[in-house]
Protein backbone atom coordinates (compact mmCIF):
# COMPACT_ATOMS: atom_id res chain seq x y z
CA UNK A 1 0.00 0.00 0.00
CA UNK A 2 3.16 1.95 0.27
CA UNK A 3 2.89 2.50 4.34
CA UNK A 4 6.74 2.56 4.76
CA UNK A 5 7.45 4.62 1.93
CA UNK A 6 4.80 7.41 2.78
CA UNK A 7 6.24 7.59 6.36
CA UNK A 8 10.07 7.99 5.22
CA UNK A 9 8.76 11.02 3.31
CA UNK A 10 6.89 12.33 5.38
CA UNK A 11 9.09 12.19 8.11
CA UNK A 12 11.59 13.70 5.87
CA UNK A 13 9.33 16.37 5.00
CA UNK A 14 8.91 17.19 8.91
CA UNK A 15 12.16 17.17 10.20
CA UNK A 16 12.54 20.36 7.05
CA UNK A 17 11.06 21.97 10.05
CA UNK A 18 10.83 20.18 13.01
CA UNK A 19 12.93 17.83 15.31
CA UNK A 20 11.66 14.37 14.09
CA UNK A 21 11.46 11.12 15.31
CA UNK A 22 11.11 8.02 12.92
CA UNK A 23 10.15 4.34 14.40
CA UNK A 24 9.96 1.46 12.20
CA UNK A 25 7.03 -0.81 13.79
CA UNK A 26 7.41 -3.15 11.02
CA UNK A 27 9.03 -6.02 13.61
CA UNK A 28 8.67 -9.06 11.31
CA UNK A 29 9.67 -7.10 8.36
CA UNK A 30 11.02 -3.68 9.07
CA UNK A 31 12.34 -1.25 5.61
CA UNK A 32 12.50 1.93 6.73
CA UNK A 33 15.72 1.95 6.99
CA UNK A 34 16.14 0.73 2.89
CA UNK A 35 15.35 4.24 2.42
CA UNK A 36 16.49 6.29 5.51
CA UNK A 37 19.60 4.15 6.27
CA UNK A 38 20.64 3.03 9.31
CA UNK A 39 22.36 4.50 12.72
CA UNK A 40 25.90 4.04 12.51
CA UNK A 41 26.09 3.32 16.36
CA UNK A 42 23.45 1.64 18.91
CA UNK A 43 21.01 2.46 20.99
CA UNK A 44 22.69 3.04 24.33
CA UNK A 45 21.15 3.14 27.87
CA UNK A 46 21.15 6.80 30.04
CA UNK A 47 18.93 7.41 32.89
CA UNK A 48 17.55 3.74 33.07
CA UNK A 49 15.64 4.17 29.46
CA UNK A 50 17.43 3.68 25.86
CA UNK A 51 18.41 6.39 23.79
CA UNK A 52 17.90 5.94 20.03
CA UNK A 53 20.52 6.86 17.78
CA UNK A 54 20.16 9.15 14.94
CA UNK A 55 20.38 9.01 11.28
CA UNK A 56 21.42 11.76 8.74
CA UNK A 57 18.31 12.78 6.31
CA UNK A 58 19.01 15.41 4.08
CA UNK A 59 21.64 16.90 6.61
CA UNK A 60 19.12 17.28 9.61
CA UNK A 61 19.59 14.66 12.25
CA UNK A 62 16.36 12.13 13.02
CA UNK A 63 16.23 9.72 15.88
CA UNK A 64 15.83 6.15 15.02
CA UNK A 65 14.34 2.96 16.01
CA UNK A 66 13.78 -0.33 13.92
CA UNK A 67 14.44 -4.04 14.86
CA UNK A 68 16.66 -3.62 11.75
CA UNK A 69 19.31 -2.35 14.12
CA UNK A 70 18.88 -5.33 16.38
CA UNK A 71 18.85 -8.16 13.75
CA UNK A 72 21.50 -9.35 11.59
CA UNK A 73 20.78 -9.01 7.87
CA UNK A 74 18.64 -11.68 6.67
CA UNK A 75 17.41 -12.81 9.76
CA UNK A 76 13.86 -13.76 10.43
CA UNK A 77 11.79 -13.40 13.72
CA UNK A 78 10.35 -16.39 15.15
CA UNK A 79 9.66 -15.50 18.87
CA UNK A 80 5.96 -15.66 20.78
CA UNK A 81 3.78 -12.82 20.19
CA UNK A 82 3.95 -11.49 23.47
CA UNK A 83 7.52 -11.06 23.06
CA UNK A 84 7.09 -8.63 20.08
CA UNK A 85 4.47 -6.75 22.33
CA UNK A 86 7.34 -6.46 24.77
CA UNK A 87 9.65 -5.17 21.81
CA UNK A 88 6.88 -2.22 21.02
CA UNK A 89 6.63 -1.40 24.83
CA UNK A 90 10.39 -0.66 25.11
CA UNK A 91 10.56 0.84 22.04
CA UNK A 92 7.52 3.57 22.88
CA UNK A 93 7.62 3.35 26.27
CA UNK A 94 11.29 3.04 27.96
CA UNK A 95 12.76 4.26 25.07
CA UNK A 96 13.78 8.67 25.33
CA UNK A 97 12.89 10.55 22.42
CA UNK A 98 14.42 13.78 22.21
CA UNK A 99 12.12 15.00 19.82
CA UNK A 100 9.16 17.55 18.72
CA UNK A 101 7.04 14.62 16.92
CA UNK A 102 7.51 10.75 15.74
CA UNK A 103 6.46 9.24 12.79
CA UNK A 104 5.96 5.72 13.02
CA UNK A 105 5.77 3.30 10.42
CA UNK A 106 2.89 0.60 11.69
CA UNK A 107 3.02 -2.85 10.33
CA UNK A 108 -0.09 -3.71 7.48
CA UNK A 109 -3.36 -4.47 8.76
CA UNK A 110 -5.36 -4.40 12.07
CA UNK A 111 -3.44 -7.22 14.10
CA UNK A 112 -2.36 -7.44 17.71
CA UNK A 113 0.51 -5.75 16.82
CA UNK A 114 -1.61 -2.64 15.78
CA UNK A 115 -4.59 -2.71 18.39
CA UNK A 116 -1.22 -3.04 20.97
CA UNK A 117 0.34 -0.10 19.61
CA UNK A 118 -2.45 2.46 19.53
CA UNK A 119 -3.57 1.26 22.64
CA UNK A 120 -0.16 2.76 23.52
CA UNK A 121 0.14 5.59 21.66
CA UNK A 122 -3.98 7.09 22.32
CA UNK A 123 -4.18 9.73 22.47
CA UNK A 124 -1.21 11.13 22.35
CA UNK A 125 -0.88 10.42 18.59
CA UNK A 126 -2.70 10.85 15.30
CA UNK A 127 -3.23 8.27 12.42
CA UNK A 128 -2.59 8.58 9.06
CA UNK A 129 -4.44 5.96 6.96
CA UNK A 130 -2.55 5.12 3.87
CA UNK A 131 -4.12 2.91 0.82
CA UNK A 132 -4.87 2.27 -2.67
CA UNK A 133 -7.49 3.20 -4.14
CA UNK A 134 -9.22 0.43 -5.56
CA UNK A 135 -12.32 -2.60 -4.03
CA UNK A 136 -10.12 -4.82 -2.68
CA UNK A 137 -8.43 -2.36 -0.41
CA UNK A 138 -11.56 -0.58 1.20
CA UNK A 139 -13.13 -3.20 3.41
CA UNK A 140 -9.42 -3.14 5.02
CA UNK A 141 -9.81 0.60 5.12
CA UNK A 142 -12.87 0.47 6.85
CA UNK A 143 -12.25 -2.14 9.16
CA UNK A 144 -8.81 -0.24 10.40
CA UNK A 145 -10.73 3.43 10.59
CA UNK A 146 -12.88 1.03 13.08
CA UNK A 147 -10.34 -0.37 15.25
CA UNK A 148 -8.85 3.51 15.10
CA UNK A 149 -12.19 5.01 16.61
CA UNK A 150 -12.53 1.99 19.28
CA UNK A 151 -8.83 2.98 20.37
CA UNK A 152 -9.83 6.99 20.32
CA UNK A 153 -6.90 7.51 18.16
CA UNK A 154 -8.25 10.82 15.65
CA UNK A 155 -7.72 9.75 11.82
CA UNK A 156 -6.28 12.95 10.59
CA UNK A 157 -5.51 12.09 6.89
CA UNK A 158 -6.13 9.40 4.31
CA UNK A 159 -3.52 8.90 1.76
CA UNK A 160 -4.70 7.42 -1.42
CA UNK A 161 -1.22 5.99 -2.94
CA UNK A 162 -0.87 5.21 -7.11
CA UNK A 163 -3.46 7.45 -7.17
CA UNK A 164 -3.32 7.20 -11.20
CA UNK A 165 -2.87 3.97 -11.20
CA UNK A 166 -6.12 2.82 -10.73
CA UNK A 167 -9.12 3.33 -12.35
CA UNK A 168 -12.31 3.91 -10.15
CA UNK A 169 -9.94 5.89 -7.66
CA UNK A 170 -12.45 8.57 -8.08
CA UNK A 171 -15.23 6.26 -6.70
CA UNK A 172 -12.80 5.30 -3.87
CA UNK A 173 -11.82 8.62 -3.03
CA UNK A 174 -15.70 9.56 -2.92
CA UNK A 175 -16.57 6.45 -0.83
CA UNK A 176 -13.77 7.47 1.59
CA UNK A 177 -14.59 11.03 1.83
CA UNK A 178 -18.02 10.40 2.80
CA UNK A 179 -17.13 8.19 5.19
CA UNK A 180 -14.50 9.21 6.91
CA UNK A 181 -14.82 12.91 6.68
CA UNK A 182 -11.21 13.97 6.67
CA UNK A 183 -8.18 15.70 4.23
CA UNK A 184 -7.87 13.46 1.55
CA UNK A 185 -4.19 13.24 -0.18
CA UNK A 186 -3.66 11.87 -3.27
CA UNK A 187 -0.19 10.82 -4.62
CA UNK A 188 0.68 9.46 -8.08
CA UNK A 189 3.39 7.07 -8.28
CA UNK A 190 6.77 7.00 -9.95
CA UNK A 191 9.68 4.47 -9.97
CA UNK A 192 11.72 6.93 -8.19
CA UNK A 193 9.61 6.38 -4.74
CA UNK A 194 11.18 2.97 -4.46
CA UNK A 195 14.83 4.32 -4.81
CA UNK A 196 15.12 7.61 -3.05
CA UNK A 197 13.68 9.95 -0.54
CA UNK A 198 11.28 12.13 -2.23
CA UNK A 199 9.90 14.52 0.59
CA UNK A 200 8.28 17.37 -1.74
CA UNK A 201 5.97 14.80 -3.06
CA UNK A 202 4.71 14.66 0.23
CA UNK A 203 4.40 18.16 1.09
CA UNK A 204 0.78 18.30 1.29
CA UNK A 205 0.43 15.44 3.33
CA UNK A 206 2.49 17.41 6.13
CA UNK A 207 0.57 20.28 6.16
CA UNK A 208 -2.54 18.75 6.48
CA UNK A 209 -1.36 16.79 9.50
CA UNK A 210 0.10 20.00 11.23
CA UNK B 1 30.92 -28.73 35.48
CA UNK B 2 29.22 -29.76 32.48
CA UNK B 3 31.99 -32.24 30.40
CA UNK B 4 31.10 -29.57 27.08
CA UNK B 5 31.78 -26.56 29.25
CA UNK B 6 34.99 -27.75 30.63
CA UNK B 7 37.29 -25.70 28.00
CA UNK B 8 34.90 -22.47 28.23
CA UNK B 9 34.07 -21.68 31.92
CA UNK B 10 38.06 -21.39 32.60
CA UNK B 11 38.17 -18.74 29.15
CA UNK B 12 34.89 -17.00 30.89
CA UNK B 13 36.70 -16.31 33.74
CA UNK B 14 39.98 -15.12 32.60
CA UNK B 15 37.79 -13.12 30.61
CA UNK B 16 36.32 -11.65 33.72
CA UNK B 17 40.26 -11.18 35.31
CA UNK B 18 41.74 -9.67 32.01
CA UNK B 19 40.17 -6.42 31.73
CA UNK B 20 42.87 -5.33 28.40
CA UNK B 21 40.82 -8.25 26.30
CA UNK B 22 37.12 -6.38 27.53
CA UNK B 23 38.53 -2.73 26.54
CA UNK B 24 35.59 -2.53 23.57
CA UNK B 25 33.10 -3.95 26.06
CA UNK B 26 33.60 -1.54 28.65
CA UNK B 27 33.88 1.29 25.95
CA UNK B 28 30.37 0.11 24.72
CA UNK B 29 28.64 -1.22 28.20
CA UNK B 30 30.95 0.31 30.87
CA UNK B 31 28.28 2.46 32.43
CA UNK B 32 25.90 0.36 32.94
CA UNK B 33 25.44 -1.52 36.45
CA UNK B 34 23.50 -4.36 34.94
CA UNK B 35 24.30 -8.62 35.42
CA UNK B 36 23.16 -11.55 33.99
CA UNK B 37 22.25 -14.86 35.16
CA UNK B 38 23.08 -16.85 31.83
CA UNK B 39 21.65 -20.43 32.59
CA UNK B 40 23.19 -23.25 30.27
CA UNK B 41 20.93 -26.17 30.38
CA UNK B 42 21.06 -29.81 28.84
CA UNK B 43 20.31 -33.63 29.68
CA UNK B 44 22.62 -33.65 32.11
CA UNK B 45 21.29 -30.25 33.87
CA UNK B 46 21.71 -26.34 34.86
CA UNK B 47 25.23 -24.59 34.75
CA UNK B 48 25.14 -21.10 35.90
CA UNK B 49 27.26 -18.24 35.49
CA UNK B 50 26.94 -14.79 36.35
CA UNK B 51 28.38 -11.92 34.12
CA UNK B 52 28.03 -8.55 34.70
CA UNK B 53 29.65 -5.35 34.80
CA UNK B 54 30.01 -3.25 38.13
CA UNK B 55 31.57 0.04 38.75
CA UNK B 56 33.07 -0.27 35.38
CA UNK B 57 34.15 -3.96 35.21
CA UNK B 58 33.33 -6.42 33.66
CA UNK B 59 33.00 -9.52 36.26
CA UNK B 60 32.18 -13.28 36.18
CA UNK B 61 31.44 -15.77 38.74
CA UNK B 62 30.40 -19.76 38.62
CA UNK B 63 26.41 -20.01 40.27
CA UNK B 64 23.41 -18.44 40.97
CA UNK B 65 23.87 -14.58 42.36
CA UNK B 66 21.30 -12.11 42.24
CA UNK B 67 20.85 -10.65 38.54
CA UNK B 68 19.12 -8.11 36.73
CA UNK B 69 18.38 -10.52 33.77
CA UNK B 70 18.19 -14.20 33.29
CA UNK B 71 19.29 -15.65 30.02
CA UNK B 72 18.62 -18.96 29.24
CA UNK B 73 19.82 -21.63 26.36
CA UNK B 74 20.93 -25.02 25.48
CA UNK B 75 24.59 -25.79 26.50
CA UNK B 76 24.81 -26.64 22.54
CA UNK B 77 23.50 -23.40 21.62
CA UNK B 78 26.11 -21.71 23.82
CA UNK B 79 28.98 -23.45 22.74
CA UNK B 80 28.17 -22.57 18.93
CA UNK B 81 27.58 -19.03 19.40
CA UNK B 82 31.35 -19.33 20.98
CA UNK B 83 32.91 -21.00 18.60
CA UNK B 84 31.12 -19.01 15.26
CA UNK B 85 28.70 -21.20 14.00
CA UNK B 86 25.81 -18.88 15.06
CA UNK B 87 25.21 -15.52 17.10
CA UNK B 88 23.52 -14.61 20.24
CA UNK B 89 20.90 -12.47 17.93
CA UNK B 90 20.29 -14.60 15.21
CA UNK B 91 19.63 -17.21 18.11
CA UNK B 92 17.66 -15.01 19.95
CA UNK B 93 14.98 -13.88 17.38
CA UNK B 94 15.19 -17.01 16.69
CA UNK B 95 13.25 -17.88 20.21
CA UNK B 96 16.28 -19.97 21.09
CA UNK B 97 17.33 -18.06 23.80
CA UNK B 98 14.67 -16.97 27.23
CA UNK B 99 15.42 -13.74 28.44
CA UNK B 100 13.96 -12.78 31.29
CA UNK B 101 14.10 -9.16 33.37
CA UNK B 102 13.67 -8.84 36.92
CA UNK B 103 14.16 -4.97 37.30
CA UNK B 104 10.29 -4.10 36.14
CA UNK B 105 11.35 -3.53 32.40
CA UNK B 106 10.41 -5.75 29.42
CA UNK B 107 12.53 -8.65 28.74
CA UNK B 108 13.14 -7.00 25.15
CA UNK B 109 14.86 -3.54 26.56
CA UNK B 110 17.66 -6.12 27.59
CA UNK B 111 17.62 -8.41 24.62
CA UNK B 112 17.87 -4.99 22.60
CA UNK B 113 20.96 -3.33 25.23
CA UNK B 114 22.74 -6.34 25.14
CA UNK B 115 22.19 -8.18 21.84
CA UNK B 116 25.67 -6.61 20.78
CA UNK B 117 26.84 -7.62 23.99
CA UNK B 118 27.18 -11.19 23.58
CA UNK B 119 28.69 -10.78 20.33
CA UNK B 120 31.44 -9.16 21.63
CA UNK B 121 31.79 -11.58 24.52
CA UNK B 122 31.86 -14.92 21.97
CA UNK B 123 34.01 -12.68 19.75
CA UNK B 124 36.91 -12.50 23.07
CA UNK B 125 36.08 -16.20 23.81
CA UNK B 126 36.92 -17.55 20.54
Amino acid sequence: MGKTTTAVNLAAKLAEKFRVGFIDLDIYGPNAHLLLGLPEVPAVEQGEMLVPPAIDVGGRKMQFMSMAMFMPEGVGLAIKAEYVLDIIRTIIEFTRWDVDLIVVDMPPGSQDVVNYTLGLVAPRAEAILVTEPHRMSLSDCLRLYDILKLKEVELAAVVLNKYNLFQGAQEFERIIESVMKVPIVKVDWTPELQEKLMPDLYEELAEVVL
Amino acid sequence: MNPKLVTLIPKLIRLGLSKWQVQELLRKYGHLNRSCQLILYDDSGETKIWVGIEDGEVKVRLGEYPATTTVRMHTDLFIDIVKGRTDFRTALWHGAIEVEAHDGRPWAYHGLLWAGFWDIVAEILR
